[in-house]
């Protein structure tokens, strides 16, 4: 786990105490990798990513004196964000709520020679892979969107699913082997 | 982690699932505006009034238990063998009526829903998952139940030891 930074420390310090000029600062520090975090779990719903970063940082403001400082502000804030937009989904999936799928389908490919992902044009790139990842057993796609794209250690990405690093790592390493399979068996390399 | 798998994760970490240039420094303007609202509005409504409460001596209040235990512990032994006749739902009242159908609903709705031992465990790899590469990754050699019980939370492993 990484250590908070000193400039995160003295900043958490204010806020912790109940400081809202500084709360308000961390919010604008965090909410960018939050709210792409929520949208990406919610699978493109941006309303639903919307509510989910006003309830992660609600949830920080109300416990905010028990944040001990050990991992840092942007962890702890993806783990309460996780954990909302987990439940979330498993709602609405409950109530057979349509979760939208972000308005990006994968363009239909011919039957043309294997392609490299980066050769395809960006919609059509992240429309497969969106279909790739949403294929994928939860667990392996928090893990693998905490991973890939907001670059946290191992120990951080298990902290925010609420499993050991370790476990982390095996999960990551079913979900890139999948995505790859399901990306070949379209034709594209990865 | 294999080192074949490196390239393949650089090629989809350089492909996002999401545009995010889509969204500008005007809306995390607003979004966050929003955020300060809703927590601005929430630490208005939770003001409360607290009243100063006058504190009994601890020897009161061993002395308010052990009567009570004592009161309980008659009322015991004066309780009859045969339980009283569980009254007729057509004679219970209607607000009687009412809570009985409530917790039917809510028990129905419990008993629907998985529990979040066993949605955990749904979720959790499968014995396919884990012997697929196990071969060409030395990982496996250091995995172990005690580490699939260390992902457990202390509610989840309270809901499979009661189960058991």
């Amino acid at each position: 786990m990484e250590p908070a930074t000193t400039r995160e420390s003295e900043t958490n310090q204010a806020w912790r105490t109940g400081d809202r000029d500084a709360f308000a600062d961390l919010v604008r520090e965090h909410q960018r990798s939050v709210f792409f975090v929520a949208l990406r779990t919610a699978r493109g719903d941006e309303q639903l990513a919307r509510d989910v970063v006003q309830r992660t940082f609600e949830q920080a403001w109300k416990k905010r004196e028990s944040f001990r400082g050990e991992a840092s502000a942007k962890t702890w804030l993806l783990t309460i964000a996780t954990n909302l937009g987990r439940n979330e989904l498993r709602r609405a999936w409950r109530h057979h709520e349509t979760v939208p799928e972000g308005g990006e389908e994968a363009e239909p490919m011919g039957p043309t020679e294997p392609r490299a992902l980066d050769d395809l044009q960006a919609k059509q790139a992240r429309g497969l892979l969106r279909e790739a990842v949403d294929a994928l057993p939860e667990r392996q796609r928090e893990v693998a969107l905490l991973r890939l794209y907001e670059d946290l250690s191992f120990p951080e990405v298990g902290a925010a699913c609420g499993i050991s690093a370790n476990n982390a790592k095996v999960n990551f390493h079913h979900a890139v082997k999948k995505i790859r399979s399901f990306l070949t068996a379209r034709g594209v390399t990865a | 982690m294999n080192d074949d798998l490196h390239p393949t994760i650089e090629r989809l970490g350089r492909v996002d699932l999401i545009d995010t240039a889509a969204y500008d420094d005007a809306f995390f303007d607003g979004l966050a505006d929003a955020v300060m609202g809703r927590i601005e509005a929430g630490s208005t409504e939770s003001k409360v009034l607290e009243l100063p409460r006058r504190r009994a001596p601890r020897w009161f209040a061993a002395a308010a238990a052990l009567a009570a235990v004592l009161v309980a512990g008659v009322m015991l032994n004066r309780a009859p063998v045969e339980p009283a006749p569980a009254p007729a739902i057509a004679d219970a009242d209607p607000l009687t009526t009412l809570g009985a159908e409530l917790g039917r609903d809510l028990l129905a709705e419990v008993t629907a829903d998985p529990t979040p031992a066993e949605a955990t465990l749904a979720t959790a790899l499968t014995v396919e998952d884990l012997l697929d590469g196990a071969e060409d990754d030395d990982l496996y050699a250091s995995w172990s139940l005690h580490d699939e019980l260390d992902d457990l939370s202390a509610a989840e492993l309270q809901s499979i030891i009661t189960r058991l």
